[in-house]
């Protein structure tokens, strides 16, 4: 089995802790000038998404998780499952809700995310940091206002809420920041 | 760091010229209190045997004689006082393998001073003063001198001289929330307890000497002679960054040796490889080496007080990333 040792974490190595598949935040190495090195290390759980703090023994060895980040293509939901593409192989995967967690609000077919893959599984979906969303319901628009600064709730096609300015309408169509929610503009597409 | 980019500095400008101002200040302190500026080989026939030091060794010719980056001057310095060239220091680079992080550089300089008849205490005092001179700006209060075991008592409620490793393993899951690594002895539980739970406790704006350590932490100190718990050892810190080591010097060449010994055995157990005990110390300790104290200093990491960098990185010309 792989495993890394101390002297190899850096930022966004794929370590495995107590079974899960878990990615190194920040990596500190600490020495008292008399004493053992050891590492302090920061790491996010990717399964669930939770943050924790380890500390090895310098030159101990963590198992490495077989983990990669790989593009693909949102295809379709089909109630239980979200469908992914590999662009170049064809080859899809289903991941399910534990997976896509919050990222479902922001799936739109045939955008590309990146889709976490341990063991060849989908683990986790992070969506583009922006996407393309067409509102589907909001209160009717208060026409000419563009200035006065007030927002409200806007319900895009894939589910997510978001504020938006109070001079848009259905069927406009909204970029928006995956990150924050943030409404970013109006999009010509 | 791309590879067009990679030649430039990673200290400022700003940051060599505080640099070159503090090590103008430390060569002022000593000629004002009369202490001798030396030099001392970097590259020695043997080496440090302490457990937890790595050394770079290499060859200076065809011969299969090894010689070793030194990891401190600290033996060479001992056989100029046994000699009687009297109060000495020493600006130099050291050398530690495996040692690589925002506080630590494989490559470092060192300020490193004996004093003649200076008891622990003694030296306590003047490290404070040159400190205080040095960083004094930084540094809002009066500094704060402890005991280990005071300060773990008042820290942790634990008696760091009477304490298990099951003991020690609960403080620190009980703080921390998760296990502590598998270490290889009680020691080394102390020292992680000491990095983790205790120093990021001291008030940052002031220095802290933490006296007395543990006997089995004596390493070239001597032993308390009214406490055989503890050693004439302090350290001392800026906030909870570790600045330096002092000693008072052990003289008995034979409890010498068998420390070496020890250390080596505990190498051998580790899978370290073996340093043979230094023939020319151990001689110049059999002739004499006169009562004094000494301490060494890591200067980068006064420049980084001094320069408020968070990185050693930021205060060397260049660091082992484009060296």
């Amino acid at each position: 089995m792989a495993s890394y040792s101390t002297n190899e974490f850096r930022g966004g190595l794929k370590l495995m802790i107590d079974g899960d598949p878990c990615s190194i935040i920040e990596n500190e190495f600490v020495k008292p000038g008399k004493g053992q090195a050891f590492n302090r290390v920061k790491l996010r759980n990717l399964k669930t998404g939770r943050v924790l703090e380890k500390t090895y023994k310098s030159g101990e060895s963590v198992e490495a998780a077989d983990v990669v980040d790989q593009d693909m293509q949102y295809l379709y939901n089909d109630g239980d499952a979200w469908h992914f593409m590999h662009q170049d192989t064809y080859e899809q995967v289903a991941a399910d809700e534990a997976a896509v967690g919050d990222a479902a609000q922001w799936l739109k077919e045939q955008d590309i995310c990146v889709v976490t893959l341990w063991n060849d599984n989908p683990i986790a979906i992070t969506p583009p940091n922006h996407v393309i969303l067409k509102i589907t319901e909001t209160d009717p628009g208060v026409r000419g206002d563009t200035a006065s600064g007030g927002t409200k709730p806007a319900t895009c096609e894939t589910g997510a809420v978001i504020k938006v300015p109070l001079f848009l309408e259905e069927g406009d169509t909204v970029k928006v920041d995956t990150r924050t929610g943030e409404y970013l503009g109006r999009s010509k597409e | 760091m791309n590879e067009k980019t990679k030649w430039w500095p990673t200290a400022e400008l700003a940051t060599l010229q505080l640099r070159a101002k503090l090590l103008n200040q430390i060569r002022t302190f000593f000629l004002e209190r009369d202490v001798l500026e030396v030099e001392t080989p970097i590259f020695t026939q043997s080496g440090s045997t302490e457990v937890h030091l790595d050394q770079f060794v290499t060859q200076v010719d065809q011969s299969h004689q090894s010689f070793s980056l030194n990891t401190s001057a600290e033996l060479a310095m001992k056989r100029l006082l046994a000699a009687g060239y009297g109060d000495i220091y020493q600006i130099s680079k050291v050398f530690r393998a495996n040692e690589l992080g925002s506080r630590h550089e494989p490559e470092f300089s060192m300020l490193e001073w004996y004093r003649v008849g200076f008891t622990m205490n003694d030296l306590l005092k003047e490290v404070d003063d040159l400190l205080t001179s040095v960083l004094g700006k930084h540094l809002k209060q009066t500094s704060e001198v402890k005991s280990y075991q005071q300060t773990f008592l008042e820290i942790l409620e634990l008696d760091p001289l009477d304490v298990s490793v099951d003991e020690l393993k609960a403080i620190y899951k009980q703080q921390k929330g998760y296990d502590a690594p598998e270490l290889d002895e009680k020691q080394a539980y102390l020292g992680l307890i000491m990095s983790e739970l205790i120093e990021p406790e001291f008030a940052k704006d002031r220095l802290t000497f933490i006296t007395h350590y543990p006997a089995e932490q004596a390493s070239l100190a001597r032993i308390n002679k009214s406490d055989h718990r503890v050693a004439e050892r302090f350290e001392v810190f800026a906030g909870g960054l570790e600045l330096g080591n002092g000693f008072y010097e052990l003289k008995d060449v034979e409890e010498q040796k068998r420390r070496m010994c020890e250390e080596n055995l505990r190498r051998t157990q580790l899978g370290k490889p073996e340093v043979k005990p230094d023939p020319l110390f151990c001689a110049a300790l059999e002739h004499g080496l006169p009562d004094c104290s000494g301490i060494a200093i890591g200067i980068d990491r006064l420049v980084m007080l001094e320069a408020n960098k968070n990185s050693i990185q930021d205060v060397k010309s260049f660091s082992t990333s484009n060296a």
